[in-house]
């Protein structure tokens, strides 16, 4: 790497990744997490209800580790009605058997106010209703076993290749990972460029290396700097579920998290596309005076759309338009990833996406190379298209 | 001029922005060693030129030739200019010393003597204690005093400066001055735009007047004075109120240049460098006793009025 590359790329890193920041951000959003997981634990470990019983609880079965407590009585219904009052019991449970040739529960439920924990005692009371009828239809244990477990379903691929809703969602939050790799980028540059022409730098700058090593050097510092801030929002969310799993929250990692194999090629695509659409933020950014008022500010948020549209072709991930989209450099980097993850790809679109998008990086570098030296010297009014277009196809003096 | 020590010589440039012609065939040579200065009223193309000069912008027209302490043709070497632009400005957000270490690594100094080099130059210019300020935090002459730093602490052998005295006061005018020079004794060769023209007179040594992007004046400062802008100035009080007819017939004189009313008895005459002060004593005392006389060679301050009223259309 040319040393004015380096130079700038590490000056630029350094302005825009603050690692203290980070790190007390991080720490700021672990902290919420395990007071948040702490809270609803507590609040939970405060939800027991106690159900005084009178009658017999007979076939009524509470889950194991359940909130509600069955309490059997033999006080009265008055005396129980002042304990519900008091708030020293949350209800008062009424099994009655009523007549009929087949016996059969009557339930009341005496309480202060409306229960929220009825949700949890109604299927419960089902349960054991349906129990007692599948007995009085005189069935033996391995027939009413039969009866209660429900159908299992196995699933065959041809393909051996199934993709779960938690696979989806991973496919979901990379895209999300990338869109936002790019949003930083938008932003870092708008602030780092247009910023520098406002505060007069470039000149300066401008004086001692060439404008292509200084937007070199700002594509890899900031790149970098977009990707750090993302990783470290990325441990967080990893950092989070660590939390969660100690809180006894947990859940298995889908299959698509696991993919180590994948990893070099997602960088690839995710590094590329980055720097695909930050070179287009460049030369933007280089010819607007203020963002505040240029007309041009809204152009910034073109790359949007492509790295977005990925998220409505999920449902198909191998369906033509995110077939197409995978092809095509800057929606490539959101739309190849999902597909490698739960779709299928054949080895030559992989290698026509790894070709377009190399080339695609090559030219827009060029061309915002010389957007940028045209229009980082350019003060007063911004450049209208046929400007743009000549300075794009100028090659810089 | 010894054509053997020039640093860099300009022939014929030339530049145009759509219709306007911003500078206008332009010659001239700079001296190693020297201090250049490049004058002109607003607008005259300066800027451009040295934006040129030091390969910001391609000429139209004409060429640069620079030339190595051997007398050597050679391509620019942008890591042995240091600039200090007339559009300026720094990281505000960032601090002093890293700053400094940051320009000094992008004009080719290693990191341990960029460090060196910002402490050293923070130390000379009196400002060392903001070594980890922020700029924002800092006086306007101080972040001038940086500004200044970035643009020469790499060493460099041409140090281009475009109005370094500004925003800054007198004494800190003459903190630059003598900065300036020795940069300038150290080796270095300066190119100097400045409007604080009773200062580029105690510097320069050799000036070089434009307007409208044309040359105007070339020379050394004792060259320009003798130039046709140039010349003397007599400054005469006479005991009584010098009348309408006597100010005309003085004005219809051969050798006079202009003539300015400091107030009813007094006047200030411009006269060509030519001419005879003597005699033009006498010619003064034959229209009214004088009551006090004395006179001085025309400043370049007049002088660039001069060419500046000429640029307009006024002389």
């Amino acid at each position: 790497m040319n040393r004015n590359v380096f130079t700038v790329a590490k000056w630029e890193f350094r302005r825009y990744f603050k690692l203290r920041d980070q790190l007390v951000g991080v720490a700021s959003l672990l902290i919420g997490a395990a007071i948040g997981f702490g809270a609803v634990k507590f609040a939970q470990s405060s939800n027991r209800v106690d159900l005084a019983v009178i009658g017999s609880v007979g076939d009524l079965e509470l889950p194991p580790n359940s909130d509600i407590h069955l309490v059997p009585t033999t006080e009265s219904l008055e005396e129980l009605r002042a304990k519900v009052d008091a708030k020293k019991l949350d209800g008062v449970l009424t099994l009655r058997e009523t007549d009929g040739t087949e016996p059969n529960y009557q339930v009341e439920l005496l309480v202060r106010n409306q229960p929220s924990w009825l949700s949890k005692l109604q299927p419960c009371l089902d349960k054991a209703k349906s129990k007692r009828a599948i007995q009085n239809a005189k069935l033996t244990s391995d027939q009413l076993e039969q009866i209660l477990t429900p159908q299992q379903v196995t699933i065959t691929s041809t393909t051996n290749h199934l993709v779960s809703n938690p696979d989806r969602l991973v496919a979901i939050g990379m895209m999300s990972a990338m869109v936002l790799v790019s949003f930083l980028g938008l932003s870092f540059f708008m602030t780092g460029i247009t910023g520098e022409k406002q505060q007069r730098i470039t000149e300066q700058i401008v004086s001692a290396i060439s404008p292509q090593a200084w937007i070199d050097g700002k594509l890899i510092g900031l790149t970098a700097a977009s990707f750090a801030s993302t990783s470290s929002i990325l441990f967080t969310g990893l950092a989070t579920y660590g939390i969660a799993w100690l809180a006894g929250y947990g859940f298995a990692l889908p299959g698509s998290m696991t993919r180590w194999d994948l990893l070099p090629v997602l960088v690839v695509l995710f590094v590329g596309g980055a720097i695909f659409w930050n070179c287009f933020y460049a030369a933007i950014s280089s010819i607007i005076n203020d963002p505040n008022t240029s007309a041009r500010s809204g152009l910034l948020f073109i790359p949007m759309l492509p790295l977005s549209a990925s998220f409505f072709a999920i449902p198909q991930p191998d369906g033509l338009a995110m077939r197409m989209l995978s092809l095509v450099p800057g929606a490539s980097s959101t739309a190849m990833p999902i597909r490698l993850l739960i779709g299928e790809v054949a080895w030559w679109e992989l290698a026509v996406c790894l070709i377009s998008l190399f080339l695609g990086v090559a030219l827009l570098r060029l061309v915002a190379g010389r957007i940028f030296a045209a229009g980082i010297m350019l003060y007063g009014k911004e450049p209208n298209w046929s400007d743009l277009l000549r300075w794009a196809f100028s090659p810089q003096k | 001029m010894a054509n053997d020590d020039v640093l860099v010589s300009a022939h014929e440039i030339g530049k145009s922005f759509l219709s306007v012609r911003a500078v206008d065939s332009i010659s001239f040579q700079v001296q190693r060693g020297h201090i250049f200065s490049l004058l002109g009223p607003n607008g005259a193309g300066k800027s451009t030129l040295v934006r040129m000069l030091i390969g910001m912008l391609p000429p139209d027209q004409g060429s640069f030739i620079w030339k190595n302490r051997q007398g050597q043709i050679e391509p620019l070497n942008r890591s042995q200019i240091g600039y200090l632009p007339e559009d300026r400005g720094l990281y505000k957000d960032q601090k002093v010393g890293g700053t400094l270490e940051y320009f000094g690594a992008l004009r080719g100094l290693s990191p341990q003597a960029a460090r060196q080099a910002a402490a050293t130059w923070m130390s000379r210019l009196e400002i060392e204690q903001y070594a980890n300020s922020k700029l924002e935090t800092l006086s306007k002459g101080n972040q001038q005093k940086v500004q200044i730093a970035t643009a020469v602490l790499h060493r460099p052998d041409f140090v281009v400066l475009d109005e370094p005295f500004s925003g800054l006061d007198p004494i800190n005018q003459e903190l630059m001055l003598d900065l300036i020079r020795q940069i300038r004794d150290a080796g270095a060769t300066v190119l100097l735009s400045a409007h604080q023209l009773n200062l580029v007179e105690r510097l320069a040594d050799h000036v070089l007047l434009v307007a409208q992007g044309r040359e105007v004046l070339s020379g050394s400062v004792d060259e320009i004075r003798r130039s046709p802008f140039g010349g003397k100035s007599l400054h005469v009080e006479f005991e009584q109120t010098l009348n309408s007819e006597s100010l005309s017939s003085l004005r219809r004189m051969e050798g006079v240049q202009e003539i300015v009313e400091v107030h009813p008895k007094a006047i200030t005459l411009h006269i060509h460098s030519d001419q005879n002060q003597t005699e033009w004593l006498n010619k003064l005392d034959a229209m009214g006793k004088i009551r006090s006389f004395h006179s001085d060679a025309t400043s370049l301050h007049d002088i660039y009025l001069r060419v500046g009223r000429k640029a307009k259309g006024a002389i």
